[in-house]
């Protein structure tokens, strides 16, 4: 400004006439501007409505940001205390309720972790956290997150009436209007009964698996009805879902008159919170798929299994085969499943089919190619020997480091054969024969049953034993040298049977050895049969002597019947009764009597039997003549009747008296039949 | 199509359940009056060619023990008052909800004078009526027994809705 003139007053007239009302304006205005209360005053007056326009260009929050935060800062530091009394109406039901929701989403994961922790499904997530690295309790919280929404219900706030409503499909619902009205209702009687006084809402029914999340906007309310656990983002649609009716609805909505063709178009809006999420796609099977995917893996499994065994058979198979001496496998194939061995066999090795039969292995399912080859392994070559020269048990045939080894005994025949054809087979290259010896045929010493013989191949000595005649004996002797390979004929063990000339035996006898007893059969003298007696006992193998059917001839039988019979006397009891003192005299001399007779007759000699009748003494003699004779008729009499032929006896009587008796008893003893027997 | 809440108001046993049954569809049975004290019912018209849909808020009967639940009157279009014929001080309570929850006459509103059936017996004075009818009450005699007069009511209260929407 430039330099005032002097005189104010001047000044202020001429600034009158300038300016006029002005000046006085300007005046205020300066007036106003020196004036800090009038400042205050203005910016007070003003400062709201250039906060509201400033929020309105979105530039105050930012601006204000530093300083509130700054501010807050400072409040903090100053009174903690009283900053967190006044955040605490606010921050507390929030805390409360995010602990509250946290402890329920936790508890609910922790039941979802041990119920799925022993199952199949359990061990599935754990398979797939490992695999993948993901913890497992967020693995089972990846698949727990699965709903369904059944229903949305738009409901106008106010009267409960029912906006919108989407179903999903195949969900069975009751009339959505009344439905809507009575979730209003009971909201209204939440409100009501417990006073919750303020703008709350009813946010969360829950009834089984079945919840009802509500979210609220100032004129609407948007109701799902779902199953399952739904994701918290689902809260968040749900609130952008309400958002948009609002703004789109907002002149209706405020003033809503029952007119329901202006929501014609909210069904778009309302459909896509119809979701049913399945986090995991598998988990979307039915059990019935899952069943016959279940079915059909175990089918796999057991197909794989399957396999794997049969192949282990065939393995086996095979490899027994290829372990089998005279087998050779060289080409194992899989022809179109089937299995093909082809290979050699020895002729004499196992037969592979019978190998195969023996398996679990159905024979059309394997081919068997076995080309014939002879085998050089010893076994095999041992095994064709065996079969080509087929020996004799008694030879030992043998190997040893490709040598072939003979030892045993065997018939000269076969030795013969052997040699012949030893050579030609192969496998063998060098024969060993010095240990076989030639067989000996003992049958040609034709020995009798009761003689053994043997034969020691070591000592070359035929070794008899047993019961054998002396000139059987003598030719076997001589006649087992003339075998080959016999050097020496053993008979100390054999007892010999003599010779039957050595009895001398007269032609009128038999002799004949049986069994070790000499049966004599014929006539002979007794002079012969001593003589025999005194021989058979020289030799202690003849046990026994039979001479049952031998009759001495030379009558010693006749000897000694007639010196028994003649020893006999029948006494009488009284000189005039024919009363016998004993009777078994007379029955004895009548036995032999009667043997007498058929002795002579067998041996054709003629005797005759003389009864002599005596007396005692007293008497005369005439009378004592008589009586002698009729004691000898009676003793005659009484033989007759046993059956003594009557041609051969005589009878006599006394010819003299006898000499007077000193006793009773020497005249009993003269009161007899006495005899006399007279061979011719 | 237009969607109203009603909310059908009364006195203890008036009758109002009855009155409506046999017009109304209904899913939820008698005994949701003595847990929420309301039930809902719906009921469909058709007013001036236009598809009508009253949902009925039948509210629990009022008496000394029990008041209806202000809340559940909010955002009601229309209201349907019961009283009982045979019981004036039933009457005085329709009146008394009428003053209560529609003194300024916001919401259209009808009275059913019910037990229309047994007329002859009625309590209540003509004179009282006419009152009321000055004052611009629309009463209808109704009868839940023969049904008489309910068609006609919420015909009635559908029209006066209709046309303050």
């Amino acid at each position: 400004m430039t330099e005032l003139p002097e005189r104010p007053d001047q000044l202020e007239a001429l600034k009158g006439l300038f300016l006029g009302e002005d000046l006085e304006r300007l005046r205020r205005i300066d007036a106003e501007a020196r004036s800090p209360e009038e400042r205050l005053r203005r910016l007070a007056e003003l400062l709201p409505l250039a906060l509201k326009r400033l929020e309105k260009r979105g530039e105050l929050n930012e601006s204000l940001a530093p300083t509130v935060e700054a501010v807050v800062r400072l409040l903090i530091q100053r009174d903690s205390q009283r900053f967190a009394d006044a955040l605490y109406p606010a921050i507390g039901p929030a805390i409360r309720k995010s602990i509250s929701e946290t402890i329920r989403q936790l508890l609910r994961n922790l039941n979802q972790a041990l119920e799925a922790g022993l199952s199949w499904q359990g061990l599935k997530w754990r398979f797939e956290s490992w695999r993948s690295g993901i913890p497992y309790a967020q693995v089972v919280m990846l698949h727990s997150l699965h709903y369904r929404v059944e229903q949305v219900f738009l409901i106008h706030r106010r009267s409960g009436i029912l906006l919108g409503h989407v179903q999903a499909e195949g969900v069975l619902y009751k009339d959505p209007d009344m439905v809507s009205s009575m979730l209003a209702a009971i909201g209204d009687f939440v409100e009501d009964s417990f006073e919750s006084g303020e703008a709350g809402q009813l946010g969360h029914i829950e009834y089984g698996d079945l919840s009802i999340r509500i979210e609220t906007g100032p004129d609407v309310l948007l109701a799902l009805a779902l199953r399952g656990e739904a994701p918290a983002e689902l809260r968040e649609q749900m609130q952008q879902v309400v958002e948009d009716i609002q703004r789109r609805y907002a002149s209706v909505l405020g003033e809503f008159n029952g007119d329901m063709s202006v929501f014609s178009a909210l069904e778009g809006l309302l459909l896509p919170l119809l979701q049913s999420k399945y986090r995991r796609p598998s988990r979307g099977l039915t059990l019935k798929t899952r069943l016959v995917l279940f079915a059909l893996l175990m089918l796999a499994v057991l197909w794989g299994v399957n396999r794997w065994w049969w192949n282990g058979q065939r393995e086996d198979f095979v490899q027994r085969l290829e372990q089998e001496p005279g087998l050779v496998v060289t080409a194992v194939d899989d022809d179109d499943g089937r299995l093909s061995v082809r290979g050699l066999r020895d002729p004499l090795a196992r037969d592979p089919k019978a190998m195969l039969a023996q398996t679990v292995l159905d024979p059309d399912d394997v081919r068997l190619d076995f080309r014939p080859y002879q085998s050089l392994q010893q076994e095999f070559v041992h095994r064709r020997l065996l079969r080509a020269t087929q020996p004799p048990q008694s030879v030992d045939l043998r190997l040893e480091d490709g040598r072939l080894v003979v030892e045993g005994v065997a018939s000269p025949e076969w030795i013969r054969r052997f040699r012949d054809r030893a050579a030609l087979l192969a496998g063998a290259q060098d024969i060993d024969t010095s240990g076989l010896v030639s067989e000996v045929n003992l049958n040609d010493l034709g020995a009798p049953d009761s003689v053994q013989l043997e034969f020691d191949s070591s000592t070359g000595a035929v070794k008899a034993s047993g019961v054998a005649p002396g000139d059987w004996l003598e030719r076997a002797e001589v006649r087992a040298l003339l075998i080959p390979g016999v050097r020496r004929f053993d008979a100390s063990a054999v007892q010999v049977l003599p010779s039957l000339e050595v009895f001398d035996a007269p032609a009128t006898v038999q002799l004949e050895l049986k069994d070790r007893v000499l049966q004599v059969s014929g006539s002979a003298d007794s002079g012969w049969i001593a003589r025999l007696k005194q021989r058979v006992a020289e030799y202690p193998v003849i046990r026994g002597l039979d001479l049952q059917r031998l009759v001495n001839t030379d009558g010693t039988k006749l000897q000694s019947i007639k010196s028994a019979l003649e020893s006999i006397s029948i006494l009488f009891d009284s000189a005039l009764s024919f009363n016998l003192t004993d009777q078994s005299q007379m029955q004895q001399a009548a036995d032999l009597a009667l043997q007498l007779f058929a002795t002579a007759r067998k041996l054709g000699r003629k005797v005759t039997l003389v009864l002599h009748g005596h007396t005692d003494s007293t008497g005369s003699f005439e009378d004592n003549l008589l009586l002698s004779l009729e004691r000898a008729d009676f003793v005659a009499q009484q033989l007759f009747l046993q059956g003594v032929p009557a041609s051969g006896v005589l009878i006599k009587g006394i010819e003299t008296l006898a000499a007077p008796e000193k006793s009773a008893e020497e005249r009993r003893h003269n009161r007899r039949v006495s005899f006399e027997v007279i061979i011719e | 199509m237009y969607k109203f809440k009603v909310c059908m108001l009364g006195a203890f046993a008036v009758g109002k359940t009855s009155l409506v049954q046999r017009f109304v569809h209904s899913i939820f049975d008698e005994r949701y009056h003595t847990t929420l004290g309301v039930k809902i019912d719906q009921k469909l018209l058709e007013i001036g060619g236009t598809p009508v849909q009253l949902i009925l808020w039948d509210l629990a009967g009022e008496d000394e023990f029990m008041k209806v639940r202000a809340t559940y009157l909010r955002g009601a279009a229309g209201l349907i008052l019961v009283a009982d014929g045979l019981r004036p001080e039933t009457l005085d309570t329709a009146i008394d909800l009428q003053k209560r929850f529609n003194a300024d006459h916001a919401l259209p509103f009808v009275l059913a004078l019910n037990k229309a059936d047994c007329r002859d017996e009625w309590q209540i004075p003509e004179h009282r009526l006419q009152e009321l009818r000055t004052q611009g009450w629309t009463i209808f005699d109704t009868s839940a027994l023969n049904g008489s007069g309910v068609e006609a009511l919420f015909e009635r209260i559908g029209t006066a809705m209709m046309e303050q929407a």
